[in-house]
C-alpha cells in the first residue's frame, strides 16, 4: 500500500471551511491563507494532515477512479469541497507529488519515446522527444523536491533553477507539440499506433507537470508566479488539446468517409485511452485558477 | 474455413455503423428472399460471431469480410479467400444497375451517384402525383417543380450533405422493407424519421419495382446491390452524424 497525506477535515478550522466557501480564505501549497476579499491578512491555518493507505492499483487508476478516490475526503466535508471545485483537484494533487504516479507516467512516456524514436527516421522529432525526456526528468526532480517542507531553507537556490529550467524547457515543448501532431498525419498505421500512445502519454502528464511546477513557486513562496504559470500553462494546453480533438476527428471523419489509409483499427485500439484523455476529469481542476493570498493588509490611505 | 478480412479503407467505417444498421447488412448477407439462410453464408456459424450476439460491432470485419466474398467470385474465392475489395463490389453493381459515372472518383462519390441514381430512377416510376407527395415530405424548394427540382435535389445528393443522407437513409429503408420486410427502427434524425415514412408508400413500391427489375442480373448482385446501399447509408448517417455531434 502506498501512504497519502491528505487534508484531515475534521481538524480545519470552521472559519477555513466557510472562508473556502465564501472566497475568503484560499489554500496554497497546504497553509490556508486570508484573501483580499477578507478584511483580514497572513496565514489562518497550516492545514493538519492524516495517512491515507491507498491501493497502488487504485492510483494507476487514477484517471477512471476520481469517485473511489473521493474517500479520501471525509464525510460532509466532500460535499461542500466538491461544490467549490477543490476537492478532486487536492486529492489527485496530493497523489501525484507524494506517489510513484507521476514516475510511472514518465516511465511510460520514456517508453514511448524510445518506442517512436526508433521509428522515424525525422531528426527534428527525435530532437523533440529528447527535449520531452528532459523536461520530465526536471519535473521529477522538481516532484522529489516537494516530498519534504523541511528542506526549503537549504534548497532555495535549486529551486530557484529547476523553476527557471521548468519554465524554459515547458514553453520549448508546448510550442512544440501541435507540430507532432501535424507529423502524425504523415506517418503509417503501424508508427501511428506509437505517436497515438506517445500524444497521449504526453498530453495527460502536462497538467500533471504544470501542477508540479506551480507547487514548487507556492513552496518558495511565489503565489503569483505559480497562478500565472497555471493560467497560461491551462490556455496552451487546453488550446493543444482542441488540436489533438479536432485531428483526431478528422482522422476519423475520413475513415468514414474511406478517404483515410486504414487507420481505423489503429483507432479503434486507441479509442477509450483518446476519450478518457480528452475528458479527463482530473487534469481540469489541476490547472484551476490560483487565487491569491492577502500576505499584508492594506489600508486604504485618506 | 472462415472469410478473411481483406484490409479496406471504404469498410472501415463498419467500426462506427451502429448495430441496427448493420443487423440490414447482416440480414442481407446471411438471409435470402424467402427467409431462409442462404447456402453459401459463412457467418453465422463463424464461433465468433455466434459469441457476439447483436452486438455487430464487435464483429464488424467478419461482416466486411463476408460482403467482400460475396463480392467476389466464388470460385476464385475458394482459394484465395480474401474476397475482392468493397470499390470492386461497388463499381460493378453501379455498372449492373446501368449507372455511367467516374469510377475514378472516391468511394463515397461514386455511392452519392448510385444514390441519385436509384432515387432518379424510382422518380421516373412515380405519377405526378405522387411525386408531388414527395417533394413536399422532402421540402423540396416549391419554386422548382418537374425536371428541375430532381436535378436539383440529385445534384444535392451528389455533393453529399443532408440532401445525401436523407436520400440514402430513405433509399436504403425501402430496400430493406422491400426485401426483408422490415424497415430501420430508430433513426434519431426527426427530419430523416419523416422521410422514411416514404419507404412504406409509393416511393416504396416503385422502388421494389426498380429493384425487381436488376434481380435478373445473377444471386450474387442481390446480396451485392443491397449491401452496397445499406453501406452507403451508413457512410451518409455516419458523416452526417459526426459532423453534427464529433465522435471525439
Amino acid at each position: 500500500m502506498d501512504t497519502v497525506f491528505t487534508f484531515d477535515w475534521i481538524k480545519v478550522y470552521p472559519e477555513v471551511l466557510a472562508g473556502l466557501q465564501d472566497g475568503t480564505v484560499c489554500l496554497r501549497d497546504g497553509v490556508a491563507y486570508w484573501t483580499k476579499l477578507a478584511e483580514k491578512s497572513g496565514i489562518v491555518q497550516h492545514i493538519p494532515l492524516k495517512a491515507s493507505e491507498l491501493d497502488p492499483e487504485e492510483i494507476k487508476s487514477l484517471a477512471s477512479n476520481v469517485q473511489g478516490l473521493a474517500k479520501l475526503t471525509q464525510g460532509a466535508h466532500a460535499t461542500q469541497l466538491a461544490a467549490i471545485g477543490l476537492s478532486t483537484g487536492l486529492i489527485v494533487g496530493a497523489i501525484v507529488i507524494q506517489t510513484a504516479y507521476l514516475s510511472r507516467k514518465i516511465d511510460k512516456l520514456q517508453t514511448t519515446i524510445d518506442l517512436v524514436s526508433h521509428d522515424v527516421d525525422s531528426k527534428n522529432v527525435i530532437d523533440f522527444m529528447g527535449k520531452i525526456s528532459e523536461y520530465f526528468g526536471v519535473v521529477e526532480s522538481a516532484r522529489q523536491l516537494l516530498l519534504d517542507k523541511a528542506l526549503v531553507s537549504e534548497t532555495q537556490d535549486v529551486a530557484a533553477q529547476l523553476i527557471t529550467l521548468l519554465s524554459i524547457k515547458r514553453n520549448e515543448i508546448m510550442s512544440l507539440v501541435d507540430n507532432l501532431i501535424a507529423y502524425a498525419d504523415q506517418v503509417s498505421d503501424r508508427h501511428l499506433s506509437h505517436i497515438l500512445d506517445f500524444i497521449n502519454t504526453m498530453l495527460d502528464s502536462l497538467p500533471k507537470a504544470i501542477f508540479v511546477e506551480a507547487q514548487l513557486c507556492d513552496r518558495y513562496g511565489k503565489f503569483r508566479f505559480a497562478a500565472h504559470i497555471v493560467r497560461e500553462g491551462r490556455l496552451k494546453y487546453d488550446d493543444t488539446l482542441s488540436s489533438y480533438r479536432a485531428w483526431c476527428n478528422s482522422r476519423v471523419q475520413s475513415v468514414i468517409a474511406g478517404k483515410s489509409d486504414p487507420a481505423a483499427l489503429c483507432f479503434q485500439s486507441k479509442e477509450a485511452d483518446i476519450k478518457q484523455l480528452l475528458i479527463s476529469s482530473i487534469n481540469q481542476p489541476l490547472l484551476q485558477d490560483l487565487i491569491q493570498p492577502q500576505l499584508e493588509l492594506h489600508t486604504a490611505c485618506a | 474455413m472462415e472469410n478473411k478480412y481483406r484490409k479496406d479503407t471504404d469498410l472501415e467505417l463498419l467500426h462506427y455503423a451502429d448495430n441496427e444498421m448493420l443487423a440490414v447488412l447482416v440480414e442481407y448477407l446471411t438471409v435470402d428472399q424467402d427467409g431462409e439462410p442462404r447456402i453459401s453464408e459463412e457467418l453465422t456459424a463463424n464461433e465468433v460471431f455466434k459469441r457476439a450476439g447483436k452486438n455487430y460491432q464487435k464483429v464488424w470485419q467478419l461482416i466486411a469480410a463476408e460482403l467482400q466474398h460475396y463480392g467476389g467470385n466464388t470460385l476464385i474465392n475458394l482459394v484465395r479467400r480474401k474476397g475482392v475489395s468493397y470499390q470492386e463490389i461497388l463499381i460493378d453493381v453501379c455498372k449492373k444497375a446501368g449507372l455511367k459515372t467516374d469510377f475514378d472518383a472516391e468511394t463515397v462519390d461514386i455511392e452519392q451517384a448510385l444514390l441519385a441514381f436509384m432515387f432518379d430512377k424510382t422518380w421516373g416510376e412515380m405519377t405526378e402525383e405522387q411525386r408531388a407527395d414527395i417533394r413536399k415530405q422532402l421540402k423540396m424548394d416549391p419554386s422548382l417543380t418537374g425536371a428541375a427540382a430532381i436535378s436539383a435535389l440529385l445534384a444535392g445528393v451528389r455533393l453529399g450533405g443532408s440532401s445525401s443522407y436523407q436520400v440514402a437513409m430513405i433509399i436504403a429503408n425501402s430496400v430493406a422493407k422491400a426485401l426483408t420486410g422490415h424497415g430501420f427502427k430508430l433513426v434519431a434524425n426527426a427530419g430523416v424519421s419523416r422521410g422514411l415514412g416514404l419507404a412504406a408508400g409509393p416511393f416504396g413500391v416503385a422502388l421494389s419495382g426498380v429493384l425487381a427489375l436488376h434481380a435478373v442480373s445473377g444471386p450474387a448482385f442481390r446480396v451485392t446491390m443491397p449491401c452496397v446501399i445499406q453501406i452507403a447509408a451508413i457512410r451518409q448517417q455516419i458523416l452526417n452524424q459526426s459532423a453534427e455531434k464529433p465522435f471525439f
